[in-house]
Order: structure tokens, then C-alpha cells, then sequence
């Protein structure tokens, strides 16, 4: 019971403390900002140019027509075929509610090209990397954590209050990017996050859990999270088979595609995405994060602040 | 008081009881079978650089955990959040939370420990006319000088009015003026019954403030009692007489004459220094005299004659070496 | 005695040779980086790495004109392993591989041997030139009659060097090796190619030191560089991949690309014939708009490295 209050009042008073003073190192910021500003540039200017369609978008690596060509083809096929009032007819019908189809597909071009590929791939772990690494690590290397250490309060209250203090600030950061990429992008943006939000926000907080671990309890915490967010996360979570079940990315993928697929828009077939629910995925994120969670408060129970005889 | 063998005692009434405490850094046996017992009062810790010193207070504060024994504050283990409530410590260390005031950085760390926050400002208050930092609060961390970086670390020290002080080098970089407050709070603090272990390289500080120490060397204790036990010591410890002399030819001579005084327990030649003799004495006055008898009777000139043993590095080294 | 030689010791000495000019030091400095980076276990690993592809290089050169010297009798033994046909394997080795010492030959191998420079710059550029900044021992160099000009010059030249020791001097190893292999024409008739080995090397060298100088100076540490290094030569490509190739803007973007337009250069120097890399439509970049973007990076990395260098007061 006094095990509790304890460990109640360490949380409550670590987060009074650290909620507002979130550190982030090294310019590290400057260079999360930097990549949000370059990519809300190239979204911006795709969006002048009222892009964000499958009019000239063309598959990835293969060759031939477009689907700008093909519509193209079919309206001077109907020239081709002549007077033929009924041909011509069904040929510009055709042509008609294709092009007008493309020109309504900015929701999936943008949600592949940005928001799968750069987004999720990218950035979102480079972000909560920047803030969860920081929670503990930076504590750790410049050796400030004595002072939390030499309080009467648990050390799993330490490490959760910290946690907590910091996954506002990952959450916040996270969204509004995504929010600010999405008013960018125009109106198949926003309906991108009305409907990604969700699973953003729970991808969001499970690599804050695994990150605010490496930070708390590795040596060389940085190096390790950003090997893994470069090397599991974005090339297993790229490949095929079922390797990429071990990347965070891969269940806010599937809950992505399930959400647009109910709203008609098959972004991608296969690839093992539909094994998952969309309840399940999002337990195996939780579980993840939880899973983190207590293995980081049991190795950070266990710390002792060397570099001192 | 100091025990340095405690089997069997009341662990709850003892402010602090290590036993047989060791420490591995790696491959480095940082302390090694340490066994102490302090009692109320100021207890000062005596050591070289790398004797040890810190890995005990750090053991002490439950910053570290020892790999063999226990050690136990009022019968609690340091380690645990309980035990931190009755240790204050100042660690060696200096780094801070640069971007804060001293007055920010003694609050949080006061609301941290669990104190409300609205017996905060006079608590501050209190603590930092104690250590003179009161003109200086809102100076920022990161702009402090050493010595009111070490004065705040005191303060943190003091903040939570623990019964068991450990301030890890107290007086580094603190002026004298300083210091001698300093020794005042100290003997304050000393009779308002707190437990306090003090660690220095600096034996007249410490001469100031108490007669109890404990000296450590190689992770080990080398003896612990009163300042005057080790004076003894030092008393004890045989010196080296120089003596040099203008004949090269009646040095052997002069050596053999020394040789018969009952005090004498050694002469040596050193190399590649012909004109000087080397005596080992426990009582230099008395060889000294007798040196310059002998010499006088069998005609010889005196150039140098010192006793060379003395320097401070080397009386503080002896202290050292037991 | 003693105290005579502690007198003696402590006498002032005139010093009576001749003293090297104060840029000498610049050399002393690239000496002491370079032993830094060759303690570090992630050059040695990188290193091999780098070696490894240099002799997949040299043998498959080797094995190019080897073959092309057999009779043509249409078939070669390989090994102890059977006969393959002596135009397919020539074929495999010129269009596949590209290992026929023309210039696609070298532009590929001095590719692939930058992006070892690239991890190794990466990993241990912090500890060239980070760990003065964060440590504070940018003082002993500035209080050096050079002053902080030989610390800039030292660490260039050690970072060149690495650049060079990777890129440039095994590709001129290379095509030494086809000389002496083939005959003595061929640098005759290449002598362009000579040149453009060396060209190539001074642009990689160009645009990543200056770029590792900026980003050093002002993260100095290594994940920031990291981050940062990942931005240049990850998420830049794939963003003009993205804007290019698939939603069909402006190829003229590309110069967003900083790599792709060192790379772009190289080709020009080694006057390979341009390669399109997968999925990309476009034409190659035109190489005026390679050297804007390279000159505009050099000029921008520079001003920041001398901001940050010889700023009144380094904090550490």
C-alpha cells in the first residue's frame, strides 16, 4: 500500500516537473522540423499543381501508358471508328467517367506516396525518436539522472512519470505533422487523416514506448533506435512474407488499409495485411508498447550510475 | 563512534551499517570486503584518488549496489525509495539541469521528495540563507561558479533534513570564507544529532571538524579511529637524515660511528652521490645532534644536513599508505 | 645533484633549428585525425567492405580480358567447372555488369565505393570533427600559431584523404590494371578517363566534406548526423522519385537531389553515358543544373561552417 502511494505521488510529482521541460538535444528538433518543412513543400506544390490524382500518375518501375494515355487512346479510338453515333457514344461515356474517376483519386495517391511511403516509413519513426530517445537518454548521458535517483520515490515511478511527460509531446508533434502534410495536401488530405488519425496515433505511441526504452536502459541508445527504425522498420517492414509482422509499421498498415478498404479503396491486395483485424492490430501495437513499457521499468530498476569510483 | 567489526548489532538504531561490503567496477574491485559502523557525529573518509571513497558513499546513498554484504541506514536499505528518505548526499559529480535557476532546481528536487508545495518557499528560503546562496537564487545553473555549484549541491543535501549526511568532498572549490561556514553548519548539524560523512584530501579541514576518520586504501579500510591513532602513526613511521660532507674518503667511516647510536636503524649510500650518507631514524632531533658531534670530533666539514622525509605530499601519503 | 638537474630542466633553452611555416601544421593535424579514424572499428569494417568491391572489380576486369584473349573457338573453360560460351560470358561482363573498363565501368565502382565513404562519414565524422566542438578542445588548436585556419585545413585534408583512399585511388588502380592487362593504348585512347577518375574523385570529395563540415558543426553529434545525412541521401531521392517519376513534375527538380547530382557530374567527368535509375522517366539532369546544386550546397555549407569555426567563443 505504501508501495503504491509511493509510486503514485513519484509519477505524479516527475510529471509536474518534466511535462513542460521535454528535452530535445542536439538540434534534433531543427532537424525534425526541417524534414516536415521539405516534405509540406513538395506536398504544396503538387497540390498547385492539382496533382494529386491518377490523371498523369503513373505505377511504380513499369513501363507504358498511363491512365492520362489510355483515356487519351479511347477518345481517338472513337475517332477512328468513325460516324457511328452509338460507338462514339459509349466510347467518350467510357472516356468521360474515367477521367472523372481519376480526377476524384487524390485520396489513395496521396495516401501511397506520402503517407505510406514517407510518412509512416520516414518520418513518423524519426520523430518519436527524436522526443522518446531524448525522455531518459539525454538524462542519462549528461548525467543529470542522480538527482531523480537520489529521490525517495520508486524507479518504475521515475521511468513511467518520464514517459508520460514526454508522449504528449511525441503525440502532439506526430499528428500535427500529419495534420499540417494533410491541410497541405487539399481535401483528399484531410480525408487521408480523418481517417488514418487512429492508427498514426497508436503506431505513435508504441515507437515512443520503444524508443523511450532503448533510451532509458542501452548504451549508445541513439545509434541502436535509429538502426532500428532505418533497419526494421522501414526495410523488414518493406519486405514481402511474413518477416515484416516484427515492424511496428506493418499493423498500422494493416489497420490503414482495412479503414479505406471500407470505404472502397483497395490500396493494396494481399501482402498479408487482411490477417490481421483491425481490434487485433491494434492490441498487438498496445501490447508492444506495454511490453516495453514493463521490460523498461524492470531493466531501469536495475541501473547503477557509473563513470564515478 | 566507529566499529570497524560488527557482527551482531541492532541494525535499527544504527545510522549507517556496512557489512563486508565489496564493489566490482568491471574487472577493478572498486571496495572490497569494507565493514563500518558509524554512529551520530562527524566521521570524516580519508583516501587517495581511486582508494574508494566514492564507491562507499555512492554504496552508502544507494546510488550503487554492492555485489557482496549489505549495507544498512537505521536498518533500511539505501537502495530502495524508503532509504532515500534518510540519506542527504552530495556527490562528486557536476552535472546539473544547466537551463535551471538554483532556486527552480532546489524546488523541483524539494517537490520531487515529497514535500507539499506550499511548505516549498520557506523551506528554500531556510535552506539557502544556510548556505549563502540566498543573493545568488535565480542565477542559472549552467552560469554558477564551482563553489556555488558545490553550495547548491549541499543545499540538495540538506533540503530533506535527512539523519545521515554523505557530502562527497565538500570543500573542493569553495573559498575560505566559505569553508569556514561551512564547518559551522557542519558542527551544527553535528549537534542537532545528524550522522555526517565527510570525505577530503584536506586534513586540516577535516582537523576542524571532527576526531573520527576513516582511512581507505585500495577499496580497503586501513584503519578507522581518532585522528590522534593516526598521528601516532605518522609519529612512528622512521625518517631519512641527508647528510653530505666535503671528504669523499671519511664517509664510510662517519657511516660505522653512526651505525653504534642505539636510534639509528639504518644507513644507506645513495648512487652515483658520493658525498652524501643516507640515515634512517625514528627520532631525527636526537640523529641530528649526534651527526654533527660525530663529525665535529673526527674533523669533518659539513656541506648539507636535512631531514628529508618531511614534505607534506609525503606526510599525506604515509596517512595513505598505513 | 637533484636539484642541479631540476635546474637545468627548467632553464630556459633557445631553440636554433629552422621552424616550418605555421600551414606545415595543417599536416600535422590531418596526420592525428586520420590515426583517430583508423582506431575507430567502423573504418576497418567499412574498409574491407570497400576492398571487398575493389576486388570484385580488379578480377572481373581480369576475367574480361582474359576471355577476350582465348580463341575464338566460341567456347572457355571456366575454372574446373565446365566450358561456357565465349560471347555470353563476354556479353554477361560488358552489358551487365559493366565490367569492360569503358567509363560505366568506373562510374559504377566509384558509386558504390561512395556510399561506403557516406556510412563511414557518417559513423565516425563525429569523432573527427565533433568531439573537438563537444569537448572543448577546439582551444589547443586555436591557441596554435595557425590558429583555427590549419584546423579547418588539417581536418579537411584528413577527410579528403578518406574520400580519395576509397574512391579515387582504387579506380585509378583499376585502370593502371587494364593498362598493363590490355595494352598501353588504352590510355591513349582514354586519357579523358584518367582525368575524369580524378574529377570525379574531387567532386565527391568537394560535396561531402563541405557537407560533413556544416552538419557536424552544427549537430555535433552522431545521430544528429545521421538524421540529417539520412534526409540528404534518403528522404531527398525518394521525395523527387515520388514528384518525378510518379506524379510526373518538373524533372528539373531533381537538383533537389543532392547525390543524384554528384553522381550526375561524375558521369559528366567520366563522360559515361547516363543511366536511369529504376522507375525513373526522365531525361538526365542537364550537368549545368548538377554544378548549381553542388555550388549552391558548397557555398551554404560553407558560410555555416565558418559561422560555427570562427564565431568569438566556442561554447562546449
Amino acid at each position: 500500500m505504501d508501495n503504491l502511494k509511493a509510486f503514485i505521488q513519484g509519477v505524479r510529482s516527475i510529471l509536474a516537473v518534466h511535462l513542460f521541460r521535454a528535452k530535445v538535444g542536439h538540434g534534433l528538433f531543427w532537424v525534425s522540423a526541417g524534414f516536415l518543412l521539405l516534405v509540406a513543400s513538395v506536398v504544396v506544390s503538387v497540390s498547385l499543381k492539382n496533382q494529386w490524382n491518377y490523371k498523369t500518375f503513373k505505377p511504380r518501375g513499369q513501363a507504358g501508358l498511363n491512365f492520362k494515355n489510355s483515356t487519351e487512346m479511347i477518345e481517338a479510338g472513337s475517332l477512328i471508328l468513325g460516324p457511328n453515333a452509338g460507338v462514339s457514344a459509349i466510347c467518350s461515356a467510357i472516356a468521360a467517367s474515367g477521367s472523372g474517376l481519376m480526377i476524384q483519386s487524390g485520396f489513395p495517391v496521396f495516401t501511397k506516396n506520402v503517407v505510406f511511403s514517407v510518412l509512416l516509413g520516414f518520418l513518423l519513426p524519426l520523430w518519436c525518436l527524436t522526443f522518446a530517445v531524448e525522455g531518459l537518454g539525454a538524462e542519462r548521458e549528461g548525467k543529470t539522472l542522480f538527482w531523480l535517483f537520489s529521490k525517495p520515490v520508486p524507479r518504475s515511478s521515475i521511468y513511467l512519470g518520464k514517459f508520460l511527460a514526454i508522449l504528449p509531446w511525441v503525440i502532439i508533434w506526430s499528428l500535427g505533422g500529419f495534420l499540417f502534410l494533410a491541410i497541405c495536401a487539399g481535401d483528399s488530405g484531410i480525408i487521408a487523416f480523418n481517417l488514418f488519425w487512429q492508427p498514426i496515433a497508436f503506431a505513435c505511441i508504441t515507437y515512443a514506448s520503444v524508443f523511450f526504452f532503448m533510451g532509458a536502459c542501452l548504451p549508445r541508445a541513439s545509434l541502436i533506435a535509429l538502426a532500428y527504425a532505418f533497419v526494421v522498420e522501414t526495410l523488414l517492414g518493406s519486405m514481402p512474407g511474413s518477416l515484416k509482422q516484427l515492424s511496428v509499421a506493418f499493423y498500422a498498415r494493416c489497420i490503414m488499409f482495412q479503414k479505406s478498404s471500407d470505404l472502397g479503396v483497395i490500396l493494396e491486395q494481399g501482402g498479408g495485411y487482411g490477417d490481421f483485424s483491425q481490434t487485433m492490430a491494434i492490441c498487438f501495437m498496445l501490447g508492444i508498447a506495454l511490453l516495453f513499457l514493463v521490460a523498461g521499468i524492470f531493466f531501469f530498476g536495475k541501473i547503477e550510475l557509473r563513470g564515478q569510483r | 563512534m566507529i566499529g570497524v567489526l560488527a557482527d551482531t548489532i541492532n541494525s535499527d538504531i544504527v545510522p549507517l551499517w556496512c557489512k563486508k561490503v565489496s564493489k566490482w567496477h568491471g574487472n577493478f574491485l572498486g571496495l572490497n570486503d569494507v565493514s563500518l559502523e558509524l554512529r551520530p557525529g562527524i566521521t570524516a573518509l580519508l583516501g587517495s584518488n581511486g582508494s574508494g571513497k566514492s564507491t562507499l558513499m555512492n554504496l552508502i546513498a544507494g546510488q550503487l549496489y554492492p555485489d557482496a554484504g549489505f549495507v544498512r541506514v537505521y536498518g533500511i536499505d539505501p537502495w530502495t525509495w524508503q532509504g532515500k528518505h534518510l540519506v542527504g548526499y552530495s556527490p562528486d559529480l557536476d552535472y546539473f539541469y544547466s537551463s535551471w535557476s538554483i532556486k527552480d532546481f532546489l524546488a523541483r528536487m524539494a517537490y520531487l521528495a515529497g514535500i507539499e508545495g506550499k511548505r516549498i518557499p520557506n523551506l528554500l528560503k531556510e535552506v539557502l540563507s544556510v548556505v549563502g546562496l540566498s543573493l545568488v537564487q535565480s542565477t542559472l545553473l549552467r552560469r554558477c561558479s564551482l563553489g556555488m555549484r558545490q553550495r547548491a549541491k549541499i543545499a540538495h543535501a540538506i533540503l530533506m533534513d535527512p539523519p545521515l549526511l554523505i557530502l562527497d568532498e565538500p570543500f573542493r572549490g569553495i573559498d575560505p570564507v566559505g569553508r569556514r561556514d561551512l564547518v559551522q553548519l557542519l558542527l551544527q548539524l553535528q549537534s542537532a544529532g545528524k550522522t555526517i560523512l565527510v570525505s577530503s584530501h584536506e586534513l586540516e579541514e577535516i582537523e576542524k571538524l571532527t576526531n573520527q576518520v576513516v582511512m581507505l586504501r585500495s577499496g580497503r579500510i586501513v584503519s578507522a579511529g581518532p585522528v590522534s591513532r593516526v598521528r601516532d602513526r605518522l609519529l612512528n613511521k622512521p625518517v631519512e637524515i641527508a647528510l653530505e660532507i666535503e671528504s669523499v674518503e671519511k664517509i664510510r667511516m662517519l657511516a660505522q660511528t653512526v651505525l653504534n647510536h642505539s636510534d639509528v636503524l639504518g644507513v644507506r649510500f645513495p648512487e652515483g652521490k658520493f658525498h652524501v650518507l643516507m640515515v634512517l631514524t625514528r627520532k631525527p632531533e636526537i640523529v641530528s645532534s649526534h651527526l654533527v658531534v660525530v663529525s665535529l670530533e673526527n674533523n669533518i666539514s659539513i656541506r648539507r644536513l636535512e631531514v628529508v622525509d618531511e614534505a607534506p605530499a609525503e606526510v599525506m601519503e604515509s596517512l595513505f599508505e598505513g | 645533484m637533484a636539484v642541479n638537474s631540476l635546474n637545468s630542466f627548467l632553464e630556459y633553452r633557445p631553440w636554433n633549428g629552422l621552424r616550418n611555416p605555421a600551414w606545415m601544421g595543417a599536416f600535422a593535424i590531418m596526420r592525428e585525425s586520420l590515426k583517430l579514424i583508423f582506431t575507430r572499428k567502423v573504418f576497418w569494417v567499412v574498409f574491407s567492405l570497400a576492398v571487398l568491391n575493389f576486388l570484385l572489380y580488379f578480377f572481373g576486369q581480369y576475367l574480361f580480358f582474359w576471355v577476350a584473349d582465348q580463341q575464338p573457338d566460341g567456347l572457355v573453360r571456366v575454372g574446373g567447372f565446365g566450358r561456357a560460351n565465349q560471347n555470353d560470358m563476354m556479353q554477361f561482363l560488358r552489358s551487365v555488369l559493366k565490367m569492360d573498363g569503358s567509363p560505366e565501368t568506373f562510374r559504377n565502382f566509384i558509386n558504390l565505393q561512395s556510399r561506403g565513404i557516406i556510412v563511414l562519414l557518417v559513423l565516425a565524422g563525429a569523432s573527427l570533427l565533433g568531439e573537438d566542438l563537444n569537448q572543448g578542445s577546439l582551444i589547443f588548436y586555436q591557441s596554435k600559431s595557425g590558429g583555427m585556419k590549419n584546423y579547418i585545413g588539417g581536418k579537411f585534408l584528413a577527410a579528403s584523404f578518406l574520400v580519395h583512399l576509397f574512391a579515387t585511388i582504387p579506380a585509378l588502380f583499376l585502370f593502371l590494371e587494364i593498362c598493363f592487362i590490355d595494352t598501353w593504348t588504352y590510355l591513349l585512347y582514354n586519357p579523358r578517363l584518367l582525368l575524369g577518375i580524378i574529377g570525379y574523385g574531387f567532386v565527391i570529395n568537394l560535396g561531402l566534406v563541405s557537407l560533413l563540415f556544416a552538419t557536424v558543426g552544427f549537430f555535433r553529434s552522431t545521430i544528429g548526423l545521421i538524421m540529417c545525412w539520412a534526409g540528404v541521401f534518403f528522404l531527398l531521392p525518394s521525395l523527387c522519385a515520388i514528384m518525378i517519376d510518379r506524379l510526373r513534375l518538373n524533372p528539373v527538380l531533381r537538383i533537389l537531389d543532392f547525390w543524384y547530382c554528384v553522381e550526375r557530374l561524375g558521369e559528366k567527368c567520366l563522360g559515361a553515358s547516363p543511366t536511369l535509375l529504376p522507375g525513373q522517366t526522365d531525361q538526365a539532369l542537364n550537368p549545368w543544373f548538377a554544378v548549381a546544386s553542388l555550388g549552391f550546397v558548397f557555398t551554404v555549407t560553407s558560410i555555416l561552417t565558418m559561422r560555427i569555426y570562427f564565431k568569438q567563443g566556442i561554447e562546449s
